[in-house]
């Protein structure tokens, strides 16, 4: 069983590249029995997810660039 | 693209509104206030004598970032030729740091177990969540800000960003681990502050 520090990292490194068939399983399994970590990966996940929004927020919205 | 007349006038008038956004970009990749002022005149100044080849089909805004972009690429190959502040593992978050979120087992310390940010499309939408980010990549060390900044905001690939800074793959998930683990951590500290202040209305 992975601890949560190897799973943090083999979620960081999923956003990477692809993780072997057994990295996969094993982070799944973790997962399953691990909120923190969980939880962890969703946040990772928006972390990956903010390209399009940040460069939308620093090129067009004047509207909301004022506050 | 002679076709129309440009209105370079009220064009000049957008680049210079422009500045201040470009400036943001530039200095979360450059780091150096004074570089980030020079890329940014520098683009304005490609954008301005450019004009005339801008041709509409994309977004102004998204042209002049572009042009910005690859003055602030040619800043880091340049810097790179000069020597490879990138190895410097001083500059990288320190290992230790992260492991205090962690017991020796390495399972959470419970103080430290993320907890659930809600809906990941408000905190896209939440004008309070970018002011926490922006703080949140301040104060993250340079080489990690700099490289989470090329990989999750400028969108390159990994084997791009290798090349472009000179490092190799496994230095570069390295860092970029230590900085997802920083970044979420001090995002943890900024955002669900506020969220649980509005949830427990």
């Amino acid at each position: 069983m992975l601890t949560c520090k190897q799973a943090t990292q083999l979620m960081s490194a999923s956003q990477d590249r692809s993780l072997t068939r057994k990295e996969h399983w094993s982070l799944k399994m973790h997962e399953m029995l691990c909120k923190g970590c969980r939880n962890c990966h969703q946040q990772l996940n928006l972390l990956h997810q903010l390209g399009p929004e940040w460069q939308k927020r620093l090129q067009g919205d004047e509207e909301k660039g004022a506050s | 693209m002679h076709g129309k007349p440009v209105d370079s006038i009220n064009l000049s008038q957008r680049l210079e509104a422009l500045r201040p956004r470009l400036l943001a970009f530039a200095r979360l990749q450059l780091r150096f206030d004074d570089q980030a002022e020079d890329a940014v005149q520098e683009a304005l100044l490609a954008a301005f004598n450019k004009l005339d080849s801008f041709d509409g089909r994309s977004q102004f805004e998204t042209w002049v970032f572009g042009i910005l972009r690859f003055k602030i690429l040619d800043i880091f190959r340049s810097q790179k030729k000069r020597g490879n502040w990138l190895l410097d593992e001083a500059a990288w978050p320190s290992e230790e740091e992260l492991d205090r979120q962690f017991k020796n087992s390495g399972f959470w310390e419970s103080e430290a177990r993320p907890q659930t940010w809600g809906d990941p499309e408000a905190a896209l939408a939440s004008s309070h969540f970018w002011r926490v980010f922006d703080a949140c990549m301040i104060h993250l060390p340079d080489v990690p800000a700099r490289v989470f900044s090329l990989r999750e905001l400028m969108e390159m690939e990994i084997c791009d960003i290798c090349e472009l800074l000179g490092i190799s793959e496994n230095n570069c998930s390295v860092i970029l681990y230590r900085a997802r683990m920083k970044l979420r951590q001090c995002l943890e500290k900024g955002w669900l502050s506020e969220e649980v202040s509005n949830a427990d209305l």
